[in-house]
């Protein structure tokens, strides 16, 4: 999968989980227990379902951003290991294959 | 917090009476005792107000449970209390007779179906209950032996 293809699916996700999120929200305002039937919502207090909702809305928020960073990550690594071998084809001196081994070190 | 909330808060303080007092009664054939304290609970529907949570004790002066109010405003319940031993904890709610229930309405050429559906089985009284499985919808009217169950379920004491 391609970098841009990863982070449209973890926005994709994002966006469903909020809206998801929204809908129990609704379902718990109206008191809609059709909506919350087999779900751990029921039984519990009005106001720690309420709670829950909200730290789960900021933890998606929260791994949305990790999760498309990381695919950020791995696609900028895999493009500095891309151009540092591309180095290895130029005429070879002194700098650029000391830069080369730099970049393979650090990466 | 206004007349309706006081009703609500009123009705809710008068079901966890009539629930300890039962307990305190089922209790003391196995040579245990309850005391009760007071909390402060805070609910956005109703404000903050004051309850009794209640403890179980043994003969040797060690609390092996405690029941402890959650709220008035639970999804799907009139109240609820957790009951909160060394190694466990169990849920019990207030219901009304036949339980909360939704009613869809299906119009098929013209013909409207009407269906309620309650969300538990074995409602059949107002009371406390315990919801046994709730992926099966099932509760239990809570009663003396089932109470006691429970306590030993999230105690371990080996008296109950």
């Amino acid at each position: 999968m391609r970098a841009v293809e990863a982070i449209e699916e973890i926005w994709l996700t994002y966006q469903v989980t909020k809206d998801a999120l929204k809908v129990a929200t609704h379902g718990i305002n109206r008191g809609a227990i059709e909506l919350l039937q087999d779900t751990f919502f029921i039984n519990s207090s009005t106001d720690k379902a309420k709670s829950d909702l909200e730290t789960c809305r900021r933890s998606a928020g929260d791994y949305a951003i990790l999760s498309m960073w990381a695919i950020f990550e791995r696609h900028v690594l895999d493009a500095l290991v891309s151009e540092n071998g591309k180095m290895l084809d130029m005429p070879l001196s002194d700098f650029n294959s000391s830069l080369h081994r730099k970049i393979g070190d650090a990466i | 917090m206004n007349t309706t909330q006081m009703e609500a808060t009123a009705k809710f303080l008068s079901r966890l009476s009539d629930l300890y007092s039962n307990i305190s009664n089922w209790v003391q054939p196995q040579y245990l005792r309850v005391v009760r304290f007071n909390m402060k609970l805070n609910e956005e529907a109703y404000g903050k107000y004051d309850v009794e949570k209640l403890s179980i004790i043994d003969a040797n002066g060690k609390r092996i449970g405690e029941l402890l109010p959650v709220g008035a405003s639970v999804i799907g319940a009139e109240g609820r209390v957790d009951l909160i031993g060394d190694v466990d904890q169990e849920i019990l709610v207030y219901l009304d007779d036949g339980g909360p229930h939704f009613t869809t309405e299906i119009e098929v050429g013209g013909q409207q179906e009407r269906r309620t559906t309650p969300l538990y089985r074995g409602v059949e009284e107002d009371g406390w209950y315990w919801i046994e499985i709730r992926r099966l919808s099932r509760a239990r009217r809570l009663d003396q032996a089932l109470f006691l169950d429970l306590l030993a379920e999230v105690s371990d004491h080996a008296c109950c």
